[in-house]
């Protein structure tokens, strides 16, 4: 049997089960965990919707708005920060505009980074999921006083993290979800409060709010995506974990300096993490890990063309030993 | 060591904790061994970080002695240590590190890179002791200065100037560079294909620390 078919079984298994100690919502009812992943799927892309959440990265407690919908074809999305400095992010399809306020730490760690349209998107595909994961439907309850149905993804290994996620019965919304470690901490928290689904989204809602001294930056796809293909980079990671494959790669400059960084962007269709490779900055560096939630960022040096020295920085949500295998290999071909 | 403590510990060096913490802390070092030890770590990777260039040996009159004199000989004690506020960017500089250190977001540091690749449990071992430092790392040079990478010096590359190029701790630039780079991350899963409902959140929620 197949890890494929063998997490079928056991899904439906663990659906059966569910469903027979479950009073769940008749929507809820007959759907396996494949299914259940396309329903959430589809839900992020064609509902309509307006909630506030709360977001736990491990550190920090963030609350946020989203709004959510289709207009013209087009996906538009706003997310507010309703903490802190006033802070917006706006969707329009492939167009992301970050509005910000002068002081907002953001501006100046932008500032640092390379800029310009991305090469490539980065690719998510929910098909093999099931070859790294276990996916196992673990009953119901309620969140933003919503029936929902509880989806855990156990990963089959140790190099990635597990998900918990909270489906609404009747849409197929995330309206909860877990980031969680090996030992079963829970990393991150994502969890609506309140949340209308489906309702009309007056346009104005998608907009943002307009203050003095608002600083934006975008990020952007080029228009022409085509300039750069996965198998190009001569930098690769010659070990990644199993299910993990380049999803985009991008070669871009810092602001200050024009120094060329390579990004290599790789996925599990999950999980995601990205290796910024760069030459040795003139004045040296550190190896060291530090950690933002879950996201970690490992520093690693190596040779590249002519044995000149690089500075590879591996970021993601990874566990640290993975992270640093990864870092440890890459290397230019 | 109790979190808690860690940040207590922490505040106390970096010059921000008040005057019942501070006697808190001093009197749990004057206690535990173990506790004094990161003290002195603390201390150390501060003035490394600072640019005071040089790591000392414990002296008669050590930063612990220093402190408590202090306590008993003026009503602020921690104004001795410069204890202006600091925002959580400009943590990112001075003793700011130590801070990070007992908080968690700098989780280790060192040269990994020696442990073979099939070797995980060397890997575990070799690279980043939580809350301890490598006795590679230990034995670092006194005083810190930016390697040459000039054309003759990159011209003899050897693992000599391998870890010529690198420093023993982590400075505020490699820090904002990590940082950097999560906020990047956090740039791609925003444009990721499709976009999930999460995607955009770390961008918007994303802290600089």
């Amino acid at each position: 049997m197949t890890p494929a078919m063998r997490s079928i079984v056991v899904g439906a298994l663990a659906l059966s089960i569910a469903a027979a100690e479950v009073s769940a919502a008749p929507a809820a009812a007959g759907r396996t965990t494949d299914e259940w992943l396309e329903f959430m799927n589809r839900a992020f892309v064609e509902r309509n919707y307006d909630g506030v959440f709360s977001y736990f990265d491990g550190a920090d407690l963030s609350t946020l708005r989203v709004v959510h919908s289709i207009v013209d074809g087009v996906q538009r999305e706003r997310l507010i920060h309703l903490n802190g400095a006033p802070r917006e992010i706006i969707r329009r399809g492939d167009d992301v505009t970050c509005v910000l306020q002068p002081g907002d730490e953001m501006l100046a760690l932008e500032a640092s980074i390379p800029s310009g349209p991305f090469a490539r998107a980065f690719a998510r595909s929910l098909e093999g999921v099931t070859e790294h994961y276990e996916l196992i439907l673990q009953g119901a309850d309620r969140i933003a006083n919503r029936t929902t149905t509880v989806l855990e993804l156990s990963p089959r290994d140790h190099d990635r993290y597990g998900y918990r996620l909270w489906l609404d019965d009747d849409t197929g919304l995330l309206l909860r979800s877990e980031l969680i470690d090996m030992a079963g901490a829970r990393l991150e928290i994502f969890q609506f409060a309140h949340v209308a689904i489906d309702e009309p989204i007056a346009a104005a809602n998608l907009e943002p709010d307009s203050r003095d001294g608002t600083v934006t930056n975008h990020l952007t796809l080029a228009p022409s995506q085509a300039t750069t293909s996965p198998g190009t980079s001569r930098w690769h990671a010659a070990w990644v974990p199993k299910g993990f494959a380049m999803a985009a790669w991008d070669l871009r400059r810092t602001p200050a300096t024009r120094a060329p960084v390579n990004t290599l962007m790789y996925s599990d269709g999950l999980a995601a993490f990205t290796v910024f490779i760069e030459d040795m900055p003139e004045a040296g560096a550190a190896t060291f890990v530090s950690r933002s939630g879950a996201t970690v960022a490992v520093t690693h040096m190596t040779s590249g063309p002519d044995e000149r020295p690089f500075l590879v920085t591996v970021v993601g949500e990874l566990p640290v030993d993975t992270a640093q295998r990864v870092a440890r290999s890459i290397a230019f071909q | 060591m109790s979190s808690q403590l860690k940040e207590s510990l922490s505040a106390a060096i970096d010059g921000e904790a008040d005057q019942f913490e501070l006697r808190r802390v001093l009197d749990e070092v004057g206690r535990d061994p173990q506790l004094r030890a990161s003290w002195q770590r603390y201390h150390a990777i501060g003035a490394l970080i600072r640019g005071d260039g040089r790591v000392r040996p414990p002296t008669a009159v050590s930063p612990l002695d220093r402190l408590r004199a202090g306590i008993d000989g003026s009503a602020s004690a921690t104004e001795a240590l410069a204890s202006s506020h600091r925002s959580r960017v400009g943590r990112l500089a001075g003793a700011g590190v130590a801070a990070m250190v007992a908080l968690g977001i700098v989780i280790g540091f060192g040269d990994f890179s020696t442990a073979p690749l099939e070797d995980e449990r060397a890997i575990a071992e070799a690279s980043l002791p939580i809350m301890g430092i490598p006795a590679s790392v230990r034995r670092a040079p006194d005083v810190i200065e930016a390697p040459d990478l000039s054309a003759p010096a990159l011209a003899a590359a050897d693992a000599a100037r391998r870890t010529a190029d690198l420093r023993p701790f982590p400075t505020e630039s490699d820090m904002v560079r990590s940082q950097a780079y999560m906020l990047m991350h956090a740039h791609h899963m925003a444009l990721s294909r499709p976009p999930g409902p999460t995607s955009l959140v770390k961008v918007a929620a994303f802290e600089s620390r």
